[in-house]
């Protein structure tokens, strides 16, 4: 197991929230082999030309460069996402599509990459690890080739959540918040992704995966680890979010009156 | 004959500052009523400093005729005088009264203003309001719920309640909070007995509590040798985080994680390197933050507190020694506006233990030069000193006081070396050639000043290591008002920005004569400030640096101005002023170090050399058969060669004098007793002055403080005020002729004049905790 284990608590105290579960452990940097200040941190073309646009967005001032601590961290998660090439992505219906490039859900931010933020904005690396760790979305620690977001929140508790957990558990042979041992796999649980309508759901790096059972969940994994197509967004036979009658709303144009036409506008 | 010693102990401990100033300075609030009556809502007009403007006038010799009266910047307050702020009032009715405060003042310092105590934990009168402990509560009028007093500003009329059942509830409420997760550990914690979470919980905390949850823990930090962590303690004031970020200008401080699992912490492990660290100890509300070296050592209420005065640094930081059983536990600071506000610098705070070995006890006689020290009777000790005084001739006595040495002792010292016709009285002191001039030799902007600066050139200091309090405030001045501060000197870390010109002669002398882009700076500036270091005298070519600062000086008008000396000198130790004013020689440089070579003064080898407390003697050109005296507290270098040793006293045993890097003469009081049959220092001279036949004119306090009135008026009179040097004076004084010519050592670059701030003088050197920040960040 590669990322610190953190027990998860048999009762939710209010000390359980998802940041303490969300593998993170503890708010305080350890170095381990991967992970180190002297480990090297090299930004990609792709990676600089991101952040020039990031840069450009807010002012050149010591403070407001601080304002693109945020979307760099999220560059730098961007570019250590190694899996996503290897997910063979397929829109479960017409219109839905896959990501061309990593999202940033599926990589991590090496303390490396949090020195070079700092440098390259001349702020202090404390501001940068007070953001870093403020935010759940940011993995401060090595993170398995695919990273499995389960939700728990209410609605996909509700429609059996823990199911999938537990499924997930046992075929894995991890607890929340652990990486397997081969480094393909890391559990968390997180708060509400937003759809609870597809509940249960797990995001697995940039992707949803809705409608899971204990059993789709395992066939979900195996397909991943192997490299095989895998549908995104529903695993069933459902159609967006659409419920058991069918679209029944929104099936033509809305009736006026319509907001002003912005394009009418003269600029200044 | 030790009833000279033994006689009149001195037990004329200064009364103390009483300086309970809580907010700024100026004028107080004061309630309305008596307001109406006295119509004293206006602030005091602060007297102005009479400035001496008559030519100077000069004597046969050459010399300035100084005026009898010397001017004084007491009672001169700037802030007063610039910040408009303080002339204006507003009308706020605080729980019923109506009273009148400044403009400008959050709720919790109107309260303040008028004696009311509002319960806080984040907010602090010197740090930035953070606003997240809502410990300070208040009800205001119209308002749907309860307001933090620290970010809420006072307006007109407003009817505001510190005392309500509302008030109560909420602060009730904020305690509970504070308290589920704070353990309940007051009996094993250090702040126990002094700590605001406990005090305040009688007030507002419950007798029970009604959390089922457990508590949280969090992992301890390393923050050094001198703070201690208990961070399961923390209520996440952020006052360490605003201190360390703000104050201290180290940014390793902050708050990690979120929420329940939010954390004091550097994230990544790391200790707190700053020069001024220590203070976090005093903010932490709780005892999240303690001092390590203190650690369960005593509880406060078995402390005996005196104030007194700093020593191990030319700052003169006041502080409070807290004592138990003749035993220096902790050393607190206290509160002056004019000096170090209410921080103290680590070496400060922590070199106490220092006082507590390697002192020197008894006296000590070498029976021959083979043979280890003796202990000996003070009959025979101070017997065999006055014989060699009496047997040899005055052109080979030299004496030669060290760091810690106070105005006293210095003052004896000089007198019984005269008395025997030696003139060779040397302080440790590389002021070189500017020795002569107290404007030169003393801080003239004063260090409250400092912050009046609008252009800064430092030359040869690594200011940060040398008055790390004086950096803090231009560090101030640099943030908050963007001044430009510039340095010739070592290339260092100073906790902000400046524009380092350069670490050679060839750059000084490139401002000196204006061709330097800086000269500008300066000359745009009204206020200029040349800050030099000692390092610079500590060269082989220090005549014609002098001679080039004194050129910078003089070039730039505004430096010397009525009401301004922008021109100064950082001392680095408590002795240099007080004995450049009793006209000691200054060392011409470190190199000269050694025995009789000062300023090639001394022809012969000496034969009898009296150190007092004077540790960095140079061996190899002591001539072999010198009779070395060395009087002193501890056993460092100088009395490992000495043939006799005088036990003296530190700077906690003894009331002493010492004038500080600005020439503000304060007193240290006795906190404890020397050790053993150790005396005051300057009785054990006056002893030698008896034995030898030829006995000072005084004997007790009154008679050594009346003689130092004569000799050095701004040092006697204990007003703790600073005697400015007038314009003309100054600049009469240095004033330089063109045809000087001087050789440069461009090579050698311009160094601070101490490598390793932890250990400066006798006491840090003896210190472990000081040893171990010397392991921990000593570069």
């Amino acid at each position: 197991m590669r990322a610190a284990s953190v027990q998860r608590p048999a009762s939710r105290l209010f000390r359980t929230s998802a940041a303490l579960s969300a593998g993170q452990g503890t708010h305080i940097h350890r170095d381990s082999a991967g992970n180190s200040e002297s480990t090297p941190w090299e930004w990609t073309p792709e990676s600089l030309k991101k952040i020039d646009m990031y840069l450009a967005r807010y002012p050149d001032t010591p403070q407001g460069k601080m304002s693109a601590i945020m979307p760099l961290l999220w560059v730098a998660q961007q570019q250590t996402d190694e899996a996503h090439a290897t997910i063979k992505a397929k829109p479960s219906y017409d219109g839905a599509f896959a990501f061309d490039s990593p999202q940033g859900s599926g990589g991590w931010v090496p303390l490396a990459a949090m020195h070079a933020i700092a440098d390259l904005l001349g702020c202090p690396r404390m501001a940068v690890y007070e953001v870093a760790t403020f935010f759940t979305m940011y993995n401060r620690n090595q993170q398995g080739k695919f990273h499995i977001q389960l939700c728990a929140t209410t609605p996909c508790m509700v429609c059996g959540a823990y199911d999938i957990l537990a499924s997930i558990e046992k075929h894995l042979g991890i607890k929340c918040g652990e990486t397997t041992a081969d480094g393909t796999f890391t559990l968390t649980e997180v708060e509400c992704l937003g759809a609870c309508v597809n509940a249960p759901m797990v995001q697995i790096n940039d992707y949803f995966f809705e409608d899971l059972t204990p059993q789709s969940v395992v066939k979900l994994l195996d397909d991943l680890k192997a490299g095989n197509p895998v549908k995104i967004g529903p695993q069933n036979a459902r159609v967006h979010s659409l419920g058991p009658l069918g679209r029944t709303s929104l099936k033509s144009p809305p009736k006026g009156p319509y907001c002003r036409d912005l394009s009418q506008i003269p600029a200044n | 004959m030790l009833a000279a010693l033994q006689a009149r102990a001195a037990a004329t401990a200064r009364p103390g500052r009483v300086s309970l100033q809580l907010l700024h300075k100026g004028a107080r609030g004061v309630r309305s009523s008596d307001a109406r009556a006295s119509s004293a809502v206006q602030p005091a007009q602060p007297s102005q400093p009479a400035a001496v403007s008559a030519v100077v006038q000069l004597d046969e010799a050459g010399f300035a005729v100084l005026p009898k009266e010397l001017p004084s910047m007491r009672g001169v307050d700037f802030k007063q005088e610039l910040d408009p702020r303080y002339a204006e009032t507003i009308e706020v009715i605080i729980d019923g009264h109506p009273v009148q405060v400044q403009k400008g003042s959050s709720l919790i310092q109107a309260c303040e203003q008028v004696g009311i105590q509002v319960p806080r934990f984040c907010y602090h009168e010197r740090l930035s309001v953070a606003g997240n402990c809502r410990m300070c509560l208040v009800e205001i009028e119209k308002a749907p719920k309860p307001v933090a007093a620290c970010a809420m500003p006072a307006a007109p009329g407003m009817k505001v309640f510190t005392n309500s059942p509302i008030v109560k509830k909420a602060r009730e409420g904020v305690m509970e909070f504070l308290l589920a997760n704070h353990p309940l550990d007051c009996p094993i914690c250090d702040q126990g007995g002094e700590c605001d979470l406990q005090d305040q919980s009688l007030f507002f905390g419950s007798d029970r509590g009604r959390t089922t949850e457990s508590r949280r823990g969090v992992e301890d930090k390393n923050l050094g040798p001198l703070v201690k962590t208990v961070m399961t303690r923390c209520i996440h004031c952020t006052r360490c985080v605003r201190f360390a970020t703000e104050v201290a200008g180290v940014d390793e401080l902050g708050t990690v994680g979120r929420g329940n699992a939010m954390e004091i912490g550097t994230y990544v492990e790391r200790m707190l390197d700053s020069e001024i660290s220590g203070n976090i100890v005093d903010l932490c509300p709780v005892g999240a933050l303690t001092s390590k070296p203190y650690a369960f050592t005593a509880r406060p209420w078995e402390l005996r507190s005196v104030e007194s005065i700093d020593v191990l640094d030319g700052y003169g930081s006041n502080i409070r020694v807290d004592t138990r059983g003749g035993e220096v536990m902790r050393i607190l600071p206290r509160l002056n506006e004019d000096i170090n506000e209410e921080w103290i610098s680590d070496k400060t705070r922590f070199a106490y233990d220092g006082l507590k070995r390697q002192r020197l006890d008894t006296p000590l006689i070498r029976p021959d030069p083979e043979m280890p020290l003796q202990p000996a009777t003070w009959k025979d000790a101070l017997t065999l000193v006055a014989q060699k005084f009496k047997a040899t001739p005055g052109a080979r006595i030299g004496a030669f006081a060290g760091p810690l040495a106070d105005v006293e002792s210095m003052l004896a010292l000089k007198d019984l070396c005269n008395a025997f016709d030696s003139e060779a009285i040397h302080c440790d002191v590389p002021a070189g050639p500017l020795a002569d001039c107290r404007a030169a030799y003393t801080l003239g902007s004063t260090i409250a000043g400092v912050e009046e600066a609008d252009a800064v050139l430092l030359l040869s200091t690594d200011l940060k290591r040398e008055a790390p309090l004086l950096n803090a405030r231009l560090r101030r001045r640099v943030y908050h008002d963007g001044v430009r501060v510039a340095s010739v000197g070592p290339r260092v870390p100073l906790t902000y920005e400046y524009e380092h010109l350069g670490d050679s002669v060839s750059q000084l002398l490139e401002l000196a004569n204006g061709t330097h882009p800086f000269c500008k700076v300066l000359a745009g500036a009204q206020r200029p400030l040349v800050l030099v270091g000692t390092g610079a005298y500590e060269r082989t070519d220090a005549r014609g640096v002098a001679w080039a600062v004194q050129k910078l000086v003089t070039s730039v008008p505004a430096l010397i101005q009525d009401g301004w000396l922008g021109f100064g000198t950082v001392q680095p130790t408590a002795a240099a002023v007080g004995a450049l004013d009793l006209g000691l020689t200054p060392l011409a440089s470190s190199a000269a170090a050694g025995v009789g070579a000062s300023d090639g003064a001394i022809a012969e080898p000496l034969g009898l050399v009296y150190l007092l407390g004077y540790d960095s003697i140079d061996l190899d050109r002591l001539s072999p058969d010198a009779f070395v005296v060395y009087q002193g507290h501890h056993g460092d270098v100088g009395a490992e060669t000495a043939d006799v040793v005088l036990p003296g006293s530190a700077y906690t045993e003894k009331v002493g004098t010492y004038a500080n890097m600005e020439g503000r003469a304060q007193r240290t009081a006795r906190a404890v007793s020397p050790p053993g049959e150790a005396r005051d220092d300057w009785k054990i001279l006056r002893a030698i002055s008896e034995l030898a036949g030829k006995p000072l004119p005084y004997a007790g306090v009154d008679g050594i403080r009346e003689r130092l009135a004569a000799v050095a008026p701004q040092l006697a009179d204990g007003t703790e005020s600073i005697h400015a040097v007038s314009p003309d004076i100054a600049k009469a004084m240095l004033a330089v002729r063109a045809s000087d010519k001087f050789d440069f050592d461009t090579k050698t670059p311009f160094a601070s004049c101490i490598d390793n701030f932890y250990m400066t003088d006798a006491i840090s050197r003896a210190s472990t905790t000081m040893a171990s920040c010397t392991k921990a960040f000593a570069k």
